[in-house]
């Protein structure tokens, strides 16, 4: 969940900066362009209706003082040829005020735009917002030549006119620009999805190859493409998982030889105790015929060799299972019948010893010898640790992942397992008693149990039972695995 | 939260420049209002009636400004110019009724006394009948300018007014623009 959330972050967060950046630049550029362009519309506007404006009013020729009639004709003139669109012309002498409409005196005309005409000969221009409509103002004084030079004659033309057609030409090219920058917001969509994915697809490799070296896949590797920062980082990942290769190879490597020690050690211990027991065999039965102190020692030393050679016996089948060299003979079998024969092969057949509860029909396939090993140390370890009477029971199990299973139970009457030691039963030659360090079994007995159980594809579990004492309940498919099937419970 | 307020930050920094840029589109919608922009020179008109033929007298508009009018004198073009004295006697007649109608006043008192007129050096010399020490500035200059005007001298003549109770400095009418005039 958080890794999704994350991944969705980071692309949204490249698409946010890559949309932001064209949204400012885009924005930048329609301001700048609208603004200058607003400008030139308006320069150009000005420019030709100010220099149209001097032009006519040039052409005014006039007594002075002039005659109002007269000269609302000539102003009538110059307001029909305004440029680009009629005027309205007012003019202003003394205190004549005439113009070209219907009011002699405009009401868009500033005082500042008057004063600044009176003030000095030059012609100049405002433009005035007037309730919402833009208008531009133009006020030329007049002068007429004398002699030598010109003078003002003191009449100042007006000239009014609406900028409404430029509005609406400055408020498309805003519309415009507006119409452009979203379109280009869309575009720069495909640019920041395509970053985004030539930035996360790396990254999605890199999470691939970390999940599967976590499952143990050590020889993964991330093609190192370009020579970015992602480059560095699939580099650096490989040379990581190469040295974690190296390393956990190496540490396989000294498990094996361990092992193979161990195996081997027992493998040559084998031979010389297999004489040394035919020579106690021998020894016990002329011990009755020595003296009593040596007769004690040959016995102890008649039953530390029984010992030894269990334990021997026992490494060796453990170092089977560690060298993956054990092998499931499976065969169809009564399981009833089999745990029957066990017990009997022990002379566990005392019902105040051993109680069964061994209800016919329970047809398996599994390894007969395995099998017996399983129950066997069971209940012997029971025997031993636990306490007379042991109780067996055999019952079909629900199926676990679609594979019909049976179960067999072994427990005992004596005082149960400490919670702390529960977990640790099936390692080897783990002690429950800590005070007694020396015991009838080898230590192994319980690792042998498991591991022949997994082999079955099934599962031991280890549990104090409602009455006191332990229970160990085993778990197996009626059909084994495959030889080289999961082996896992 | 702390993944959280990394980009909350960086969406605090970049608010204000979204919102600079959406001022600087909406402040300049439409068009804006504008201070008074001089946009080159006036525009120069015809005077009439023509120049040989005409008097340049110069009386006050309603503001006090000074404002040249211009009146004929003969149709006859070989007649000789009118005497100055003569010009500043009909300036102290005062606007006739058109003038006046167009809102034109003078400074001057009426006066029905002598002008006299001597020229010397440059300097024109105007003795008038009436004292001039409290005359106000523009209708000093109603008489400076009209008599420069009708000495043909425009700008380039010193004037000294004289009266009753003495002579002012000399002065002289400017207002005149030379660059226009050369320029058409």
């Amino acid at each position: 969940m958080i890794r999704w959330r994350a991944r969705i972050g980071l692309r949204s967060r490249l698409v946010l900066a890559f949309l932001l950046v064209a949204a400012v630049s885009a924005g930048t550029t329609a301001a700048l362009t609208y603004r200058e362009a607003r400008n030139a519309i308006l320069e150009q506007v000005q420019n030709t209706a100010v220099s149209s404006f001097r032009e006519q009013a040039a052409t005014v020729g006039t007594t002075l003082p002039m005659d109002g009639a007269a000269l609302q004709e000539v102003l009538r003139d110059i307001a029909r040829k305004g440029k680009p669109r009629t005027w309205v012309v007012f003019a202003e002498y003394g205190s004549m005020r005439v113009s070209s409409g219907t009011s002699p005196v405009s009401t868009v005309i500033t005082p500042e735009l008057r004063r600044a005409a009176l003030a000095s000969p030059r012609g100049v221009f405002q433009r005035v917002d007037k309730d919402g409509t833009p208008w531009l103002t133009m006020a030329v004084p007049t002068v007429f030549k004398t002699g030598l030079s010109a003078r003002p004659t003191g009449l100042v033309l007006y000239a009014v006119m609406p900028l409404a057609t430029e509005e609406d030409d400055i408020r498309a090219m805003l519309t415009a620009a507006r119409d452009g920058a979203l379109p280009a917001l869309l575009v720069a969509l495909v640019p920041a999805l395509l970053a985004a994915r030539s930035v996360l697809r790396p990254v999605r490799d890199l999470r691939t190859a970390a999940q599967r070296i976590g499952r143990g896949e050590l020889d993964t590797r991330i093609p190192v493409k370009g020579s970015d920062e992602l480059a560095d980082l699939a580099y650096t990942f490989n040379d990581t998982a190469l040295q974690l290769e190296r390393s956990v190879t190496e540490l396989r490597r000294a498990e094996v030889r361990a092992r193979r020690f161990a195996s081997d050690v027992s493998h040559e211990l084998r031979t010389p105790l297999a004489g040394m027991l035919a020579v106690t065999d021998v020894l016990d039965e002329d011990a009755e015929r020595l003296a009593p102190d040596t007769a004690a020692a040959v016995r102890l030393i008649s039953a530390e060799t029984g010992k030894l050679a269990v334990l021997v016996e026992d490494l060796i089948e453990i170092s089977r299972f560690d060298a993956k060299a054990a092998e499931l003979n499976a065969d169809e079998v009564d399981v009833a019948e089999t745990i029957r024969r066990t017990l009997a092969t022990r002379r566990w057949t005392d019902p105040a010893q051993v109680a069964c509860e061994l209800p016919p029909g329970i047809r398996a396939r599994l390894d007969p010898r395995r099998f017996d090993v399983v129950v066997a140390n069971l209940v012997g370890n029971a025997l031993r640790h636990g306490g007379a009477p042991v109780r067996i029971r055999l019952r079909d199990e629900p199926p676990d992942g679609g594979r019909a299973r049976f179960a067999v139970e072994v427990a005992d009457s004596g005082p149960g397992i400490a919670p702390d030691v529960l977990p640790h039963i099936f390692d080897r030659f783990y002690k429950a008693d800590a005070a007694r360090t020396r015991s009838a079994g080898s230590g192994l007995g319980l690792a042998i149990v498991r591991e022949n159980v997994r082999l079955h594809g099934g599962t031991v579990r280890a549990a104090n039972g409602p009455h006191g004492g332990a229970v160990l309940t085993v778990r197996m498919p009626l059909a084994t695995p495959r030889p080289d099937g999961e082996a896992a419970p | 939260m702390r993944p959280r307020s990394a980009p909350a930050a960086a969406g605090r920094r970049f608010v204000p420049a979204l919102v600079c840029a959406a001022a600087a589109l909406l402040t300049g919608c439409g068009v804006p209002g504008s201070g008074v922009v001089e946009a080159g020179g006036p525009a120069t008109v015809e005077a009439f009636p023509g120049t040989p033929n005409r008097l340049t007298l110069f009386f006050l508009s309603p503001e006090g400004r000074l404002t040249p009018v211009l009146r004929a004198t003969r149709d006859d073009a070989q007649a000789p110019p009118v005497a100055t004295a003569q010009v500043v006697t009909v300036l102290l007649d005062g606007p006739e009724p058109q003038e006046s109608k167009a809102g034109l006043g003078t400074g001057l008192p009426s006066s029905a006394g002598p002008v006299d007129v001597a020229s010397s050096r440059g300097t024109i010399r105007i003795t008038l009948p009436f004292p001039v020490r409290r005359l106000k500035d523009n209708a000093v200059r109603q008489i400076v300018c009209t008599a420069a005007y009708a000495e043909g001298r425009e700008d380039a003549a010193a004037i000294v007014l004289a009266g009753g109770d003495g002579t002012l400095p000399p002065a002289r009418c400017g207002g005149a623009l030379p660059g226009t005039a050369s320029s058409r």
